[in-house]
C-alpha cells in the first residue's frame, strides 16, 4: 500500500488555510541580524523617527521582495522584528508614514544586514 | 537610481488582524465576546474567578 503523492499536494479549491495562503518568502528572514532596529527603536517611547529610520535601514534592502504581495514575507519579517524587539503590534504601520507610494528607500544607504 | 518604497501593503502586514482582546480573530468589530469566560463558583479559589 502507498498514499499517491497526489494526496500531499494541496488542492487550492478545497484546503483551508488560516486567513490566507501565501507563496514562502525566498529570503531567510530568519537568518538576519535585526539589530540595526532593536538598538535604536526602544520603549517606553518608541521615537517615530528614529524608529522608522531603523526600520527602513533594515528593510529597504529588501523592499522588492517585501511589496510582493504574493508571499509572506512581510508578515514573517514583521515576526521577527517583533520577536527580536518586543514591539507592541502594529507599532510600525502606525507610526510611519510617508508619500503616498510608501516609505522611500531612495536615501536609505543600502547594509548588508545578512 | 530608480526609486524604491516600501509599500503600505507591506507595512499593513505589521497588523495583526484584530488586536482587541476577547474579541473574534475574524470580526475584530463584533461587540460579542468571541468565547466568554464562564465558570462557577470553586471553593478552591475562593470564588476568586467567578465572573457572573
Amino acid at each position: 500500500h502507498h498514499i499517491s503523492l497526489d494526496e500531499f499536494e494541496s488542492h487550492p479549491s478545497t484546503s483551508r488555510a488560516l486567513l490566507q495562503a501565501k507563496a514562502t518568502c525566498k529570503e531567510d528572514f530568519a537568518a538576519k541580524n535585526y539589530t540595526i532596529i532593536t538598538s535604536k527603536c526602544k520603549g517606553p517611547n518608541y521615537p517615530a523617527k528614529v524608529c522608522c529610520s531603523a526600520f527602513k535601514d533594515f528593510a529597504c534592502p529588501f523592499a522588492e521582495v517585501l511589496n510582493d504581495e504574493k508571499t509572506d514575507c512581510a508578515s514573517t519579517m514583521f515576526s521577527y522584528i517583533n520577536l527580536y524587539g518586543r514591539y507592541p503590534p502594529g507599532i510600525f504601520a502606525n507610526m510611519c508614514k510617508e508619500g503616498k507610494e510608501g516609505l522611500d528607500c531612495t536615501d536609505v544607504t543600502p547594509t548588508s544586514s545578512s | 537610481a530608480r526609486r524604491s518604497y516600501i509599500s503600505y501593503g507591506a507595512l499593513r502586514k505589521n497588523n495583526v488582524p484584530c488586536s482587541r482582546r476577547g474579541r473574534s480573530y475574524y470580526d475584530c468589530k463584533k461587540r460579542k465576546r468571541a468565547n466568554p469566560y464562564r465558570r462557577g463558583c470553586s471553593v478552591i479559589t475562593h470564588c476568586y474567578r467567578q465572573t457572573s
